[in-house]
């Protein structure tokens, strides 16, 4: 067996390839593990898998682990590792090792690839089932595999069956309903302690199964009595495995005390690996079965009705001394010194996973615990122990510990992670507490990182022996996922960093990218924000691109705009109903800006439609917006107005848009489409032609989000890149300036054009934004009939208006609040009557400007009013929301 | 007539491809053309579309039809048929694609009968991925069942695959088409790739 090299707590080891850090450091004689979280009490190995609740560690070496059981941690050359005291810490390194997940679905997931998951996952596979075994070991065998047993051949031979996956390292950290199941394969640490980036070193696994048999197996628990928590005193399945199994010889004498047979199974093993075992301390009155024969043939010293009342240290090694052995009621107290105290307090099932799902375990008062026994659950079911089928011939009495003084309770541990003990619960039950949930709570047993996994049931049996009550009246703890602790990087998987939320490009994107324009994330596009030319700012850029788009010729990148093709014999009657304006009289080959209100009359989505032909409109919506407005039109058509003939299909990414804007754009598109007549007779505003363009059919649109002539190129999405080299291309003689969307926001923000989102947040009526010409009279339309509520109709309510700094200068933070100018000067609280939604320094204007939301404002035009903010207080004239073009003459260029 | 592509066409992945076939490979097949069609299955046009694509639509959605169009490298294929791929993804919404033009073919229909049909080869690309490994690797980022007995040949999905809305079609055995949303298309392939890690 090869010799594996490992530090802990700074000092270096050898261990033997296979062993766990728990059995590498036992048998390198560390018995005095670490101390307690709350009160430094000396602690040891107590357990010999994710029941451990003292000896944790944090790993440095490979991808670390903060906190980790150092029984369930395979040790592996060049692993560092030091011992924590109950609290943990996080790395500030990066995890540079790789995460991922699978789904998977199958006919049956089998958790625990024991004797019993074995039985029954061959029996799921040969009746034709795909089987899934996640076993949390190494190596099959669960029980078989602790007390050094061979695995029968036919049990082996189902792991090779073609239906049947077995993932061992696996654990099953969560069951959900329908069958879901995630569990968590350890698929490295076992192999080396490096960081590898190619094979994930934890992949979750998600499964969803029609069946699923839970084959967990149990925990054993310990007693509670004073001084129990001393390193020595271990679980006694636990210390014979240790011992006769992995070899460990640091202990020569052992006492062990017990409710069951178990304890004399591990007498025997303890006894028969070289161990002296002076006593059994047996708190029954007698006992008999194969494992009681087997001891006493040994002549192990056997005391009925007998148990461990307290227990002394070895001061210098911190570790157990002696063991006091008593009558129940903790008279008559004999001291035996002893290397170790085995406790064998009976066998808890591990029914975690069934309560996840609210499947209530019953207690089973022959075999003293919770168990799953006789379940009837149409997709869960469960075998071996937690079905209470232990094998043996344990008869465990119902005992959790001996009667102990007040002197003595505070030092007998319930849970040793949270360093719990009787006198907690005492307290807790003293303060009126009966439930074990409320218990719990109180004392903190079972909030650790364990769960209490052996202190559960413990706590639900000293409730039940103070209040007199039967356990089943007490009821067992509700465990909640994960069973066991799982690093973050785990759940994340790969949805890290690049891959963890798309970044969405329009077909023009590369070109962007390669013109080095910083993006802005507008939903989950990425869109230039503005172009940067030699080393402008976005400032100085922005002032650029406005005065080039006001003077000469822009281009921008409108592809990200949500479209909607719409068509049916009903699709003009259906647009006027979502619509608050007419679009049956919207004549084919015209755009029109239309608004839609939710049925609070708020306004909830904008854009232009345009008639493609009599039945057939082309919607386009905010990029934001796209999703949610076809789902909006596809509710009303389906659930309200079905006799309307519509269908409406998305196109968004099938489109892509150019839009050429700017006084220079008629020369520009004369020359990229020769074969239309670009007069403003021929072509205007809101009007559509179709021309080829560079070779493309085109659609050329006459629409405008700046005031400024403009034309927007719309192609399918294959020849965006293309449209736009031949813009860049052929508008050099005109000084074509791409722009962002920093420039198209102030360029419409100085016309006065509200944008959804960002100037509206849902409570903004058309009449709020002063657009009372946008809703109909003459029709019924979603929305309109809350524009009469008391609310909505009432005088007063906050109004779009503009803000001018009376210093042009000066630039208002959007979202700023506005107050009286009474109050500019008021200390807080003061009363806001406003607040600044868009907010930028204007090349057209020569100063700075604002919109935003004023109470009353429409009245108030010319008033001043002031923005505090920390330190200043910036005065504003409040104006109507339109500053540059007032007269609307440079539409037509 | 086919479905024309022009000089100065771009597709969103660059017709990449990735992997090796022997283990799980991927490729881009750009410029396929793609049509949304709606029709009420319970309506005199359904029986008038079938006609014109000589074929009949599955009803059943998540199921595929197709004529004339059988995949590469399969008996029967024949790189100069016209054919046509349906896939039903709503009771009364499918989505055509192959080498033949579904609109021409329907456009008489359109003309008498509430139908809608759309070009939509623009708004998703398609990945063909294939090999041996191609479940294994899906199983990495679709969270739906691939088990043959639930999702087979000529069965079709649509569901979020890494935030990203995919339409998946088993079109034969170790094959799976990917049609997927033109500006998701490059992150969906930077997690496809980086799912095919282990495997290559």
């Amino acid at each position: 067996m090869s010799k594996v090299k490992f530090k802990f707590d700074g000092k270096k080891y050898k261990g033997r390839e296979g062993d766990t850090l728990a059995t590498a450091l036992l048998r390198n004689g560390v018995v005095h593990f670490t101390d307690s979280a709350y009160r430094d009490r000396p602690r040891g190995i107590i357990g010999l898998g994710h029941e451990e609740a003292n000896a944790l560690v944090h790993v440095d070496s490979g991808a670390g682990e903060p906190m980790y059981p150092a029984t369930v941690l395979p040790i592996t050359d060049g692993l560092v590792a030091r011992s924590l005291s109950g609290v943990g810490d996080l790395p500030d390194t990066r995890d540079k090792s790789r995460y991922d997940k699978k789904y998977r679905h199958v006919d049956v997931v089998v958790v625990g690839a024991g004797t019993a998951g074995l039985k029954a996952a061959g029996e799921q596979a040969r009746a034709g089932k795909d089987v899934v075994i996640c076993d949390e070991q190494d190596r099959p065998g669960g029980h078989l595999v602790h007390v050094g047993q061979e695995v029968p051949a036919d049990l082996l031979a189902v792991l090779e069956m073609p239906n049947v996956a077995y993932l061992p390292r696996t654990i099953v950290n969560g069951l959900y309903d329908q069958g879901y199941t995630v569990a968590n394969e350890r698929r490295t640490d076992h192999i080396d302690s490096g960081v590898h980036k190619k094979k994930a070193r934890i992949r979750t696994w998600h499964f969803r199964a029609e069946h699923t048999i839970l084959a967990t197996g149990a925990y054993q628990r310990h007693l509670v009595f004073a001084n129990n928590d001393l390193p020595g005193i271990m679980l006694s399945h636990a210390a014979a495995t240790y011992v006769a199994r992995d070899g460990v010889d640091v202990f020569k004498t052992a006492v062990v005390v017990t409710v069951d047979n178990q304890g004399y199974r591990d007498a025997v093993r303890l006894h028969n690996a070289g161990v002296e075992v002076l006593a059994i301390a047996d708190c029954r009155q007698s006992a008999s079965g194969p494992s009681v024969e087997a001891a006493k043939a040994l002549g192990i010293e056997i005391m009925f009705g007998k148990t461990a009342v307290d227990a002394g240290i070895k001061p210098k090694k911190k570790t157990v001394k002696c063991v006091e052995i008593g009558n129940l009621d903790g008279t008559d107290s004999t001291c035996i010194d002893t290397d170790l105290v085995a406790l064998s307090g009976g066998w808890t099932p591990t029914v975690h996973l069934g309560t996840y799902v609210g499947v209530k375990p019953k207690w089973n008062s022959l075999l003293a615990c919770f168990d799953y026994r006789d379940l009837d659950n149409k997709w869960i079911s469960a075998v071996g122990m937690l079905a209470g089928d232990f094998g043996g011939d344990d008869s465990p009495a119902i005992f959790f510990g001996p009667a102990q003084s007040e002197t003595q309770a505070p030092d007998a541990f319930v849970d040793f992670q949270r360093d719990a003990t009787l006198r907690e619960v005492r307290r807790a039950i003293g303060a009126g507490m009966h439930s074990i949930e409320h218990v719990k709570r109180y004392t903190a047993i079972g909030t650790a990182h364990d769960q209490g996994k052996t202190s559960g049931t413990i706590t639900m049996g000293l409730i039940g022996a103070a209040l007199g009550k039967a356990p089943d009246e007490i009821g067992s703890l509700t465990f909640r996922a994960p069973f066991v602790g799982i690093p973050f990087a785990a759940l994340a998987g790969r949805e890290r960093g690049k891959l963890a939320d798309p970044i969405r490009r329009t077909p023009i994107h590369s070109l962007h990218e390669a013109a080095k324009a910083p993006m802005e994330d507008v939903g989950q596009w990425k869109r230039p924000w503005y172009f940067p030319t030699g080393k402008e700012d976005l400032h100085a850029a922005v002032l650029r691109e406005c005065a080039a788009v006001r003077d000469g010729v822009g281009v921008m990148d409108a592809s990200t705009l949500g479209k909607i093709d719409i068509q049916g014999p009903d699709a003009a009657e259906f647009l006027d109903r979502v619509y608050t304006n007419m679009f049956s009289s919207l004549k084919v080959g015209q755009s029109r800006y239309g608004f839609m209100c939710g049925i609070d009359g708020m306004v909830f989505d904008d854009g232009v439609t345009t008639r493609l032909a009599e039945n057939h409109f082309l919607m386009t919506t905010t990029t934001g917006g796209a999703a949610k407005v076809l789902d909006w039109l596809e509710e009303w058509l389906y659930t309200e107005w079905p006799d309307l003939k519509v269908y409406c299909t998305s196109v968004t990414e099938h489109i892509s848009t150019v839009a050429i804007v700017g006084p220079k754009s008629r020369n520009l598109i004369a020359k990229l489409a020769p074969s239309i007549d670009a007069s403003n007779e021929a072509f205007g505003f809101m009007e559509n032609k179709n021309a080829d363009v560079a070779g493309i059919p085109a659609r050329i649109a006459r629409i405008s989000f700046s005031g400024e002539l403009a034309y927007e190129i719309n192609v399918e999405a294959w020849y965006g890149a293309h449209i736009w080299e031949a813009v860049m291309r052929e508008g050099k003689e005109f000084g074509i300036t791409p722009y962002g969307t920093e420039t198209m926001h102030v360029l419409r923000a100085e016309k006065g054009y509200v944008i959804l989102g960002q100037d509206t947040d849902g409570t903004q009526t058309p009449m709020d934004l002063g657009m009372d010409w946008i809703v109909s009279k003459k029709k019924d339309f979603i929305g309109k009939r809350s524009f009469t509520r008391s609310d909505t109709a009432r005088a007063g309510r906050h109004q779009l208006v503009g803000f001018m700094p009376i210093n042009g200068q000066e630039v208002i933070p959007e979202g700023a609040y506005v107050v009286e100018a009474t109050n500019a000067n008021q200390k807080p609280p003061v009363k806001h009557v406003g607040y600044v939604t868009s907010s930028y320094m204007s090349a057209a204007l020569g100063r700075s400007f604002a919109m935003g939301m004023l109470a009353n404002g429409q009245a108030r035009h010319g008033e001043e009013v002031a923005i505090p903010l920390r330190g200043k207080v910036i005065m504003a004239k409040v104006t109507e929301p339109l500053f540059f073009d007032k007269e609307n003459t440079r539409r037509d260029g | 007539m086919t479905v024309k592509v022009l000089k100065g066409a771009k597709s969103p992945l660059n017709g990449a491809s990735h992997g090796d076939k022997s283990s799980i490979k991927m490729e881009e097949i750009p410029f396929t053309p793609m049509w949304d069609l709606r029709v009420d299955p319970n309506s005199s046009a359904f029986s008038a579309v079938n006609a014109a694509l000589g074929m009949t639509l599955p009803t059943v959605v998540g199921q595929v039809a197709r004529v004339n169009a059988t995949c590469l490298g399969q008996p029967g294929y024949n790189k100069d048929q016209k054919g046509i791929i349906a896939l039903c993804l709503g009771p009364d919404q499918w989505m055509l694609t192959g080498t033949a033009d579904a609109a021409e073919l329907l456009e008489h229909v359109r003309a008498i009968h509430h139908i809608s049909i759309v070009d939509i080869s623009g708004q998703r690309t398609k990945i063909e991925v294939y090999g041996p490994k191609s479940v294994e690797v899906l199983e990495h980022v679709w969270e739906q069942d691939l088990r043959k007995k639930n999702f087979g040949i000529d069965n079709c999905s649509q569901g979020i695959m890494f935030r990203t809305p995919v339409i998946m079609w088993h079109c034969c055995t170790d094959c799976y088409i990917l049609f997927v949303r033109s500006s998701f298309a490059q992150h969906l392939w930077s997690v496809l790739t980086d799912a095919t890690v282990e495997y290559l």
